[in-house]
């Protein structure tokens, strides 16, 4: 009886030992799967849209709040990235913690635009800096998530996963 | 006798001369007709004393891919958001190979958003935009100049410098206030692409008879024909009459 309670220990650890190569490709392929390039919809006829994005590292505890008129679009946590869609014009986006700093930009119809966010050092605590980018930056950052929707402010606002979803089933991705 | 005969050559000329209308004929050729008319002796044309007659419409396409040159020098930390700039532009706009608006034609840009580098690493930012050009006293509107960047950002070396801080008995964090980020500069005369904003049409002059085609390939430039005036190399009047009549609904 011991024995065989051995036996099966064994053989048990075996089958764990063989297919932990198996668990760990899947984690590599599900790994790949995230750092598929991110599909961004192109924005609606006569819209423009901003897609913000924050890269990873120092500060990440901080939180980039990106505004305009003082109403919240969304938070930006790092590696997280949202999509605004948006009135052609002139914008002004403000992030604010000790410091406010504030970007503008001409969005234009039919075209998407990027601007990040990056948290430089304060005297007391990290001050978000945001500026405008390129899609190459957007492209460069690894595995950026977009915000949860909880994060986001009012809608409408920064594009719900399932706003992108109906927008990327319309229309392809934007260049 | 005499009066008899006449009337008849004076009513079959006047049959001959009514024929065309009454054959059902399309408009361009009906144009090709008037045309063919208008020919004087020898297929020359003189061009109409009337500047107005002698000029024919053409659209500038929303969307038409243009260069232009900045007259000025900018930078984040020399501009001021919502100032303005010169611009030129760098190439001709070209529709259907003819020359809508010649190179060096002058318009208007914009600062829309200025920020000196500051310190801690921070990237000086500039966002500049094309508004117009100045086209026969009115403004061709342009848009899609993609100059929005910001200068080398040294956040990230500050930052390090403060990880190296927390280990260090030093504060030697306190550096990254005297770290500044990279301006970014644009040179005066620097080129730059933007786009035409909307569809846009501009009276051209009528081509000269020296300057007309030369039978080879004529371009639209060359047909253009409007009221009285013809190139007068031996021009494709059918064209030129289809040509006419495009222009006529503009």
């Amino acid at each position: 009886m011991i024995r065989l309670k051995v036996a099966l220990a064994m053989a048990a650890g075996i089958a764990a030992i063989s297919s932990a190569p198996a668990f760990a490709a899947k984690a590599k392929s599900e790994e790949k799967a995230d750092a598929a390039p991110i599909a961004i919809p192109a924005p609606p006829p006569g819209k423009g849209q901003i897609v913000f994005f924050r890269p990873g590292g120092m500060g990440f505890a901080l939180g980039c709040s990106v505004n305009e008129n003082g109403e919240k679009i969304s938070s930006l946590g790092a590696g997280r990235y949202f999509i605004l869609v948006t009135e052609p014009g002139t914008h002004q986006y403000s992030v604010k913690s000790e410091a406010k700093d504030t970007l503008g930009l001409l969005v234009e119809s039919d075209e998407t635009q990027f601007a990040k966010c990056k948290i430089k050092m304060g005297i007391v605590a990290g001050r978000p800096d945001i500026q405008p980018a390129t899609e190459e930056e957007f492209r460069k950052q690894k595995s950026l998530k977009l915000v949860d929707e909880d994060d986001m402010g009012p809608a409408p606002g920064a594009l719900r996963p399932a706003e992108i979803a109906a927008a990327l089933a319309q229309a392809p991705a934007a260049e | 006798m005499l009066a008899i005969f006449v009337a008849t050559i004076l009513s079959a000329a006047a049959v001959e001369a009514a024929a065309p209308e009454s054959d059902g004929v399309s408009s361009a050729d009906a144009t090709e007709m008037v045309l063919s008319a208008s020919l004087p002796e020898g297929g020359k044309a003189p061009l109409s004393d009337d500047p107005e007659s002698a000029r024919r419409d053409i659209t500038i396409p929303k969307l038409t891919p243009i260069s232009i040159q900045i007259l000025k020098p900018l930078g984040s930390k020399l501009s001021k958001t919502g100032e303005t700039f010169p611009i030129r532009l760098a190439a001709p706009i070209l529709v259907n190979g003819v020359e809508a608006v010649p190179a060096g034609t002058e318009g208007m840009g914009e600062v829309i958003h200025a920020k000196k580098s500051g310190g801690m690493g921070a990237a000086g930012e500039l966002v500049v935009t094309a508004r117009y050009l100045d086209v026969d006293g009115r403004q061709l509107p342009l848009r899609s100049l993609h100059w929005a960047q910001s200068g080398q950002s040294r956040v990230d070396t500050v930052n390090t410098l403060n990880v190296a801080s927390a280990a260090s008995p030093l504060p030697i964090g306190l550096v990254g206030f005297f770290i500044g980020g990279g301006q970014i500069n644009v040179a005066e005369g620097a080129l730059a692409d933007a786009k035409t904003a909307a569809d846009f049409s501009i009276a051209l002059p009528q081509v000269s008879s020296q300057q007309a085609g030369t039978g080879q390939e004529l371009s639209e430039g060359d047909l253009a024909v409007p009221s009285g005036a013809v190139p007068d190399e031996a021009v494709d009047t059918e064209s030129a009459a289809a040509d006419v009549h495009q222009g006529g609904k503009e």
